[in-house]
């Protein structure tokens, strides 16, 4: 009773709730007519869409960064790569894989740039994050009106300046994942089969980079930098290390989420996008300052669960779409819980 | 907590709800429809000069003719009518009269005040007529104005672009 | 040149900065000056009372405000609630601003908890509460409001019977406070009675300041641990700073939409914040410093940038779009770059203290410390 007691308190009640909410909605569903199989098919295919956002948050949160909120950073570098590879005429999977590669270089550079200025303000990370990252997007706004991208899909018809406020990569590399070795049981159920594997893959990569050298030094300068100092890591290079991995992991997880979405989204589109994803993995059990991928798995799949069973449950029982006023109150709340809660790191 | 000072709360709050009530009073607004079709009160007809110039509450002077109604909008229980009489008599009345505060739409007989009638007779609600009517009559509350075709569901995004 | 001048330029950097930015932009947009006058003295009367909300946090060392939303949120109920029920004039924004104290109180309360909850967070919890709270605001509105709340006015909902619309017209109140005593100078229309409101808002503001509570607060942003020592309540009067803080957001909002005219019910609330904070820091504020000068010159300022931008975008690369994003950018890169320097000094502060401590420390220690410098 007692461990019991223990793991309830440090799983949070928050979760607990929100746990038993999603079991709640899949029990339901057979009993509104809400197709299970189709359901579990899509909540499948989101967490291949976004999986590796709620992955790149976890390099930042070890290294002591707290919670990226400036992930949309990351963003505009995989819609940079995104872009020049549509400019240059890519298509398919060297299209894919192209959009990848540019995508890692400009995510580099960004990274290195942020983690320098995020040294600088150790203790005040987040709300820097948030403002870098939006005024990131309008500049790139600016820029998306003014580089000289000449490819038709992408500018503004008749001869407008700049390129269109969604492009769409239909006929380039749409669901070139979701497709990939593509599973598909019944007419409702598909399972997404490559992305699911990219978001394994990216998964058990950073495991394995958590437990070489390097990344055990990263987790200690997150969570004891006294030792990490004293064992002479310095704290500094590991932390820009984290916040260009974390960049360069949000490139390619917005790249991954265009694939299934199927359009990429400029201008103000980035704005929000690290919200999400902080939610989830927040939803996972990761704190402040400490997150392991069983957060990322289980905080990805309750959030995209519930964004996925919500609107079509409460359709079905109340004839009312509250989806969207539940995501806001449950990704938000739960955030906050995340920033009130005391931390048990020793500084 | 103590007495003196939940006292002088209490106070406050009682304070602020008197002064809610009594901002309602004052505040609360009515559509006056200008009536100058003929009433016929304790068995007398009254009718409405031919040709008269209404105010009400010193704003610009509208027109009127016989049997016609206008629409304005005034806020408080009392107001004043100033009704000057262009054809024939060539006389000037001005009246003062009260709106309960629950009626939001009031019909003003000007036969009536012209006619000396009592003053319960001027003021009467106004009860929409059943099913469609012609606009002239059709009541127009204030809320009506930019009534946007904007009836946007508040599900609006698309999967990619959450507002946080 | 003298280093009078030269501290100056140093301390108000921002603000000749933007000073510079609009005095290029306004002929490039080719605005009228008697329009942009007029449309300044507008904006003053509309919003100053909002930045003002944000005094009081800053001084009680709790940063910039972003939960001033909540305030503004109840402003927003307290008319919903005059429009349904007809009020009209000034009765009618007295009412609504009654209506909301209670709503603001609360709201402001349960803010300041929760940043006492997250002390060192105060600015990102804030953000965040804002947003949480905007779910929560739109439950009520959009859902609670003509079914369990009782609407009496039918056009007041949307058409599936239950829920506010998007857009209400205020024609009711319109304008009330800014015709309220009108004066045309010049060809240009003074809201004098909104300029005396914020008269008087200011005035209560340099009032509070020397009240002891005001003094306990200035202390309590000032050094936490050495006022909780000194016996001063840091937790209540944290909490108070934010609740005057909301009180006064939600009185600001009402004025605000009376001179707008309409409300628009999901998101007349949302930016008020940032777009507060940024007029703030334009005048010259920072994040442990504001006064009264930094938001009337903010306010001129940053609306100033809002109505030139747009034209100057398009004149410069025939698209206005460029002109919004830039405003954007700036609103967005002032705040920024404000959070950047607070916290650069605030690591500095701490490096330095901790150094003397130290007296020089180990290898180790010495390059961690000047990896931040």
């Amino acid at each position: 009773m007692d461990s019991m007691k223990r793991f309830a308190a440090d799983f949070g009640l928050p979760r607990i709730i929100i746990t038993l909410y999603l079991f709640a909605l899949f029990l339901a569903a057979p009993f509104v007519g809400v197709n299970l199989p189709a359901s579990i098919s899509d909540t499948l295919i989101r967490i291949g869409m976004n999986g590796i956002m709620v992955l790149a948050l976890v390099p930042m949160i070890q290294s002591g960064c707290g919670l990226n909120f400036g992930l949309s950073l990351g963003v505009i570098a995989g819609l940079l790569g995104a872009t020049i590879s549509i400019e240059m005429g890519f298509v398919g999977a060297w299209g894919f894989v192209a959009a990848i590669l540019i995508s890692q270089a400009f995510g580099a550079v960004f990274g290195y740039g942020y983690g320098k200025l995020l040294n600088r303000v150790k203790g005040g990370e987040m709300m820097i994050a948030t403002y870098v990252g939006f005024s990131s997007v309008m500049i790139m706004s600016i820029a998306w009106l003014i580089l000289p991208f000449k490819d038709p899909t992408m500018i503004w018809g008749y001869g407008g300046t700049g390129l269109r406020t969604t492009i769409s990569v239909e006929g380039f590399w749409r669901h070139i994942l979701d497709d990939f070795l593509v599973i598909q049981i019944g007419e409702n159920f598909k399972f997404p089969t490559g992305a699911i594997l990219v978001f394994a893959v990216m998964s058990f990569l950073i495991w394995v980079f958590f437990h070489l050298k390097i990344g055990t030094a990263i987790t200690a300068v997150g969570s004891n930098p006294t030792y990490a100092r004293a064992s002479g890591i310095n704290i500094d290079r590991m932390r820009i290390v984290s916040v260009m991995m974390s960049t360069m992991l949000g490139a390619l997880g917005i790249i991954v989420f265009q694939q299934s979405f199927g359009f990429i989204q400029l201008y103000e589109g980035p704005l929000y996008m690290a919200f999400p994803a902080v939610a989830a993995i927040l939803i996972g059990g990761a704190g402040v300052n400490k997150a392991t991928l069983t957060n990322v798995f289980i905080g990805a799949a309750l959030y995209q669960g519930i964004l996925t069973m919500t609107p079509s449950i409460f359709n079905a029982v109340l004839k009312v779409d509250m989806s969207d006023v539940i995501r806001i109150i449950v990704s938000n709340g739960m955030i906050l819980y995340a920033l009130t809660r005391k931390t048990k790191v020793a500084k | 907590m103590t007495s003196r000072s939940l006292f002088q709360r209490s106070c406050v709050l009682l304070g602020f709800i008197a002064l809610s009530v009594y901002l309602f009073y004052i505040g609360k607004g009515h559509t006056l429809l200008i009536d100058t079709n003929a009433v016929t009160i304790n068995g007398k007809e009254l009718r409405s000069p031919e040709t008269i110039e209404v105010s009400i509450d010193g704003k610009p002077a509208e027109s009127m003719g016989r049997a016609e109604r206008i629409l304005i909008l005034a806020g408080g229980p009392r107001h004043t009518i100033t009704i000057e009489v262009l054809s024939g008599d060539d006389k000037k009345v001005e009246k003062q009269f009260t709106i309960p505060t629950f009626m939001d739409s009031a019909v003003v007989s000007v036969p009536a005040i012209l006619g000396d009638a009592p003053p319960e007779f001027w003021v009467t609600t106004f009860t929409a007529p059943p099913v469609e009517e012609a606009p002239a009559e059709q009541m127009q509350h204030e809320q009506d104005a930019p009534e946007a075709t904007t009836e946007i569901s508040p599900n609006a995004t698309a999967p990619g672009q959450q507002k946080p | 040149m003298s280093s009078k001048l030269r501290l100056f330029f140093i301390e108000n950097a921002v603000v000749i900065l933007f000073v510079v930015l609009i005095a290029f932009a306004i002929p490039v947009s080719g605005l009228p000056g008697t329009f942009l006058m007029q449309e300044i003295l507008t904006r003053l009367g509309r919003n100053t009372f909002l930045v003002i909300a944000l005094l009081l946090p800053i001084m009680a060392g709790m940063g910039l405000n972003f939960g001033m939303v909540l305030g503004a949120m109840a402003g927003q109920l307290g008319l919903i609630f005059i429009t349904d029920w007809n009020i009209v004039g000034i009765p009618g924004l007295l009412l609504a601003m009654i209506i909301s104290l209670p709503i603001s109180v609360f709201l402001g309360w349960l803010c300041g908890s929760i940043m006492n909850l997250a002390k060192g967070r105060e600015m990102v919890t804030g953000f965040i509460l804002a947003f949480f709270m905007n779910g929560l605001y739109m439950m009520v509105v959009l859902y609670a409001m003509g079914s369990l709340i009782p609407i009496m006015n039918p056009e007041l909902l949307l058409s599936r019977g239950y829920g506010i619309r998007n857009v209400i017209g205020l024609d009711g109140v319109r304008q009330s406070l800014d015709t309220l005593i009108p004066l045309k100078v010049a060809g240009l229309n003074i809201p004098v009675f909104s300029f005396l409101i914020i008269a008087a808002v200011s005035f209560f503001i340099i009032w509070f300041r020397k009240t002891k509570i005001g003094q306990d607060m200035r202390a309590a942003g000032q050094d936490r641990a050495v006022s909780g020592a000194a016996g001063i309540p840091v937790e209540q009067t944290r909490i108070l700073a934010i609740i005057i803080s909301t009180v006064l957001a939600g009185i600001g909002q009402i004025i605000f939409l009376q001179n707008l005219g309409t409300i628009n019910t999901t998101s007349s609330h949302e930016q008020i914040g940032m777009f507060s904070i940024a007029a703030l820091l334009i005048g010259g504020a920072s994040v442990t410093k504001a006064s009264i000068p930094n938001v009337i010159v903010g306010v001129i300022l940053f609306h100033l940038l809002f109505l030139v931008s747009p034209m100057a975008g398009k004149n410069l690369i025939g698209s206005g779009m460029l002109g919004e994003y830039f405003r954007q950018f700036v609103s967005y890169g002032v705040i920024a770059l404000a959070l950047v320097l607070y916290e650069w000094k605030r690591v500095t502060q701490e490096n330095d203290s901790r150094a003397t401590l130290r007296g020089g420390g180990t290898p180790a220690a010495k390059e961690a410390k000047g990896g931040a410098a």
